[in-house]
């Protein structure tokens, strides 16, 4: 991951973390100190119960303080605190024939906790203050607290230090570094530009992909027929390309799921008396395959003489949502036309089959076949509108062939199982008549 | 208390994430604390050393304790180092357990003399040497290294406990050994976690505004893409179509020309297909200098394809370095080369497309035509095998001159190494050039293996790995 914080968030995110650990380190601080004078109280003196006792109101108010950070609250820890330091440091020095010196790491356990209350501050000098506010209460209670005592004072390095690396790491955090301020919006600019091109790259390949199926299909349908007057098949398909890239906006148009049934080739009395498109999704028991641009992709390819034979689950493709449906077709489409233009061949056959999650399209010829290296380089067909295509949509392209010996591809295509769309009733009436379709809907996903 | 972010949910970051490795940027604005720890753990166990001669039993041990911290500082300096980022899990693991073999020395060489248990430079030592982890490794591995370093100071405290000169339970000299050692690492571990999950959640925002930001434009980009082609078709095509259509009939010279167009087209379009956010970026940054009056020559030579291979995030650090060092005073405009050669299968062509709607699972498809530029017009047609050529020669001065790294990459089976090598010209003394590129290097080493930066004034050469996983092949293509 490339994008860091922006630098408005810098400070603000490092004080919250420095905070955090500021907190846990004194809660540990204040757990060692309680679990050690307990052990102690039952060890030697029973009296120190009310050392114990501070430590746990600077716990529970520590607690209280790092879930609501408020100004009350740390003047609070501040003010206990001091109090705990002094009664605590008096209560264990006060333990008869145990301390040397008053420089005991026990000791300054509570004292550590106290100097935290700075890690809270929400700027670095904030920080500090708070920082050294505690430490300057703290010794002082502890001085008051063993003079106290028959404990010779020693100067406190564990409190000193930890208040000295406290302060460091909170200045450190603290400093604006001005050579990143440029680089991290440069960084930003660079992935909001990546995405932009990754759009244009994905509008890219399906423009690409169309002008092969429409323009460079339509050129060589020209160049391969005979010298004549056009046939009706041809007739229409040349009237569908000029529509097509007339039309300023057919590449987004194009996702409508309604533009098959508009398609001069699916100019069926089925077809073109279906609902409208979209609808279908969500009333699939009205569906009818006719609809899908896969039926669509077929029909064109009969009018150009392709015998096709369609069998299987017709009616998975309702599972397809419009846009993975149009590409669905002109990827079939492509298959077909490669038959038409390569197989040497005058039929082919679309099996479709379904699963829970995903629908597979096996279209087969018995036609020349090919090898890898026969096709040539420039060759777009099966590269950008099968296998770009459905790639697009997370699906997989698997080609098996061999020259003599026919061609089958199979097209699969994750799709939505059809319990999503449908209101109960709907599912189970729909789920007596398919057997895809009734796995799908024990198991939606 | 204002969130870092105004999202009310929590996305969970990777458990492997660091600050380092999510904002490399502002991990290299944390790296002084290592060097600040080491010297604070030296110094005190020096000082502790030299200060308590009469607790030493064997000198010699204890001058080992010394040596082996200040080897685990060093190695700590080391590691924390920008140019040498990012921090691994076997850097800390050698960073603590060389830490908990001082402490081990030093128990040892105290041995039956050891007075006071907190005052040990040991325990610190270790304390800070876990602090220090914070900014560079994820909160779970600072938690168990801290907990297994607390847990044999512990155990070594009980077992010196006969011994110091103070009548307490046994069980608080490992207390207090304990916590000096735990405090620091929960600290640490407490920040860890608590910034990563704070640029996570900032992540997950910006990219979900980067997305939203995307989805706005796609109406500006369907028409500006469809224009581009639709005058990519020339002129001829749609005319050519119409009149055959209005004639109604087909004639011979009418199937010689559509032939003749078909191929045309399907040349142009082969061209376009092959064409690489990195031919689109440098095509951009060469419009960019023009416009500043200065005649760049930018050179790509990616003959396989490899650019498709790389995520955003990759695409973004070599955009910004790229733009960066374009924008950078005294860079030379004629001087820029990108190369990106490797080991291992050339990406799938389709890679990109699938990621931008997050299909990762999407099949490969191998490129069959291995044009990079398009050629559109005589002139970049020109433009293009000149800029082949030179890219041929470098690459040529490149394979004599760096072996290494195409031997490294063919060790690693199936994985596919891309090495990519960008070279530039900038006279800058070397401290401005250092400091200006030190953020987009930082950001290049978090997500790319083994940057490498030679310079030899004015020529500056940076050259990174990115790993592939396995590539599945396809069949047949036609």
């Amino acid at each position: 991951m490339s994008l860091g914080l922006p630098g408005h968030l810098v400070q603000l995110t490092l004080a919250r973390a420095l905070a955090r650990a500021a907190h846990w380190f004194a809660l540990t601080c204040l757990m060692a100190a309680a679990v050690a004078v307990s052990i102690l109280s039952l060890d030697r003196s029973p009296e120190l119960w009310v050392a114990v006792l501070v430590v746990m109101a600077m716990g529970a108010l520590l607690v209280l303080f790092t879930r609501h950070r408020r100004i009350a609250l740390a003047v609070a820890y501040l003010l206990v605190g001091t109090l705990g330091v002094y009664v605590f440091t008096k209560a264990v020095l006060g333990v008869p024939d145990v301390f040397p010196a008053s420089n005991m790491y026990l000791v300054a356990l509570p004292k550590m906790a106290l100097v935290m209350v700075g890690g809270a501050g929400s700027t670095a000098l904030a920080g500090v203050l708070w920082s050294t506010t505690a430490f300057v209460l703290a010794e002082t209670a502890a001085l008051l607290a063993i003079l106290d005592t028959a404990v010779p004072y020693r100067a406190d390095l564990f409190t000193l230090s930890t208040y000295v690396i406290l302060v460091g790491v909170m200045v450190l955090a603290g400093i604006d570094r001005r050579s990143s301020n440029a680089a991290q919006p440069a960084i930003h600019r660079a992935v909001q530009d990546g995405a932009n091109r990754q759009l244009r790259d994905a509008l890219d390949t399906r423009a690409i992909a169309l002008l092969n199926d429409t323009t460079v299909a339509q050129l060589v349908a020209l160049s391969l027929a005979e010298p004549a007057a056009l046939s009706p098949g041809l007739r229409a398909s040349l009237k569908y390309t000029l529509t097509t890239l007339h039309n300023t906006n057919w590449l987004t148009n194009i996702d409508d799921r309604t533009a098959p049934a508009l398609q001069p080739t699916a100019l069926q009395p089925t077809a073109a008396t279906q609902p409208a498109g979209p609808v279908q999704v969500t009333t699939p028991a009205g569906y009818d395959w006719q609809s899908s641009a896969v039926y669509t992709a077929i029909e064109r390819c009969r009018d150009r003489g392709l015998h096709v034979d369609v069998t299987g689950d017709r009616e998975a493709l309702v599972r397809l949502d419009a846009e993975n449906d149009r590409d669905v077709g002109l990827a079939v489409q492509q298959c077909l036309v490669n038959v038409i233009l390569h197989a040497g061949i005058d039929s082919a056959e679309v099996a479709i089959e379904s699963d829970p999650t995903a629908i597979s399209l096996l279209i087969t010829d018995a036609g020349r076949g090919f090898t890898e290296s026969d096709s040539a380089a420039d060759r777009l067909g099966l590269r950008q509108s099968v296998r770009r295509r459905i790639e697009q949509l997370g699906g997989s392209v698997l080609i098996w062939s061999r020259p003599g010996a026919g061609t089958r591809v199979r097209l699969i295509v994750p799709a939505a199982t059809q319990s999503i769309a449908l209101p109960p009733a709907l599912a189970s009436r729909r789920s007596g008549s398919n057997r895809a379709n009734r796995s799908s809907s024990r198991k939606p996903q | 208390m204002i969130r870092a972010t105004p999202t009310p949910r929590r996305p969970r970051a990777p458990a492997s994430a660091s600050q380092q490795r999510l904002d490399p940027i502002g991990g290299l604005a944390a790296w002084p604390i290592a060097p600040v720890m080491a010297l604070i753990m030296v110094t005190y166990a020096i000082i502790a050393t030299v200060s308590r001669p009469h607790e030493i039993a064997i000198v010699e041990l204890a001058a080992a304790a010394v040596t082996a911290l200040t080897i685990a500082a060093a190695v700590l300096v080391w590691s924390a180092r920008p140019d040498l980022a990012p921090f691994t899990r076997t850097r800390a693991v050698v960073i603590v357990g060389l830490g908990i073999a001082a402490h081990l020395l030093a128990a040892a060489s105290t041995w039956q003399l050891n007075e006071m248990v907190q005052d040990d430079f040991a325990p610190i030592g270790l304390g800070l040497l876990l602090l220090a982890l914070a900014p560079f490794r994820p909160w779970k591995e600072i938690l168990l290294l801290g907990a297994s370093a607390a847990l044999v100071v512990g155990v070594t405290a009980l077992a010196q406990s006969p011994f110091p000169g103070i009548q307490v339970p046994p069980v608080l000299f490992s207390i207090v050994s304990m916590t000096q050692v735990f405090a620091p690492t929960l600290a640490a571990a407490a920040y860890s976690r608590q910034v990563v999950n704070s640029i996570h959640r900032w992540q997950t925002d910006a990219r979900r505004g980067i997305r939203a930001r995307t989805e706005e434009s796609r109406g500006v980009l369907a028409q500006s893409v469809v224009e581009n082609r639709l005058t990519n078709l020339g002129a001829d095509v749609l005319p050519f179509l119409a009149d055959v259509l209005g004639r109604n009939t087909l004639t011979a010279a009418d199937t010689k020309r559509a032939r003749s167009l078909a191929f045309q087209v399907r040349r142009v379009l082969v061209a376009e297909v092959d064409h690489t956010w990195l031919d689109d970026l440098i095509d951009r940054e060469r419009v960019a200098l023009t416009e500043r009056g200065l005649n760049p020559l930018c050179v790509i030579a990616d003959p396989e394809r490899r650019a498709t291979g790389f995520d955003s995030d990759q695409r973004a650090a070599v955009g910004a370095l790229i733009v960066a060092l374009c924008t950078l005073k005294g860079f030379d405009p004629t001087s820029l080369v990108v190369q990106i050669d490797g080991s291992g299968a050339a990406p799938a062509d389709t890679e990109h497309i699938t990621q931008a709607f997050g299909h990762r699972g999407a099949r490969p498809t191998p490129a069959t035509d291995t044009t990079t530029v398009a050629i559109v017009t005589e002139a970049q047609a020109q433009a293009a095998t000149k800029a082949r050529a030179q890219a041929r020669a470098q690459a040529q001065v490149n394979a004599a001159t760096m072996p290494r790294a195409r031997q490294q990459t063919t060790d690693h089976g199936s994985r596919a190494t891309d090495t990519i090598t960008i070279q530039a010209g900038i006279s800058l003394p070397p401290f401005q050039r250092r400091r200006a590129l030190r953020p987009y290097l930082s950001v290049l080493r978090a997500v790319f293996t083994q940057v490498r930066v030679t310079s030899r004034h004015p020529l500056l050469t940076l050259e990174f790995d990115a790993e592939r996983g396995p590539m599945n092949t396809t069949k047949g293509i036609r």
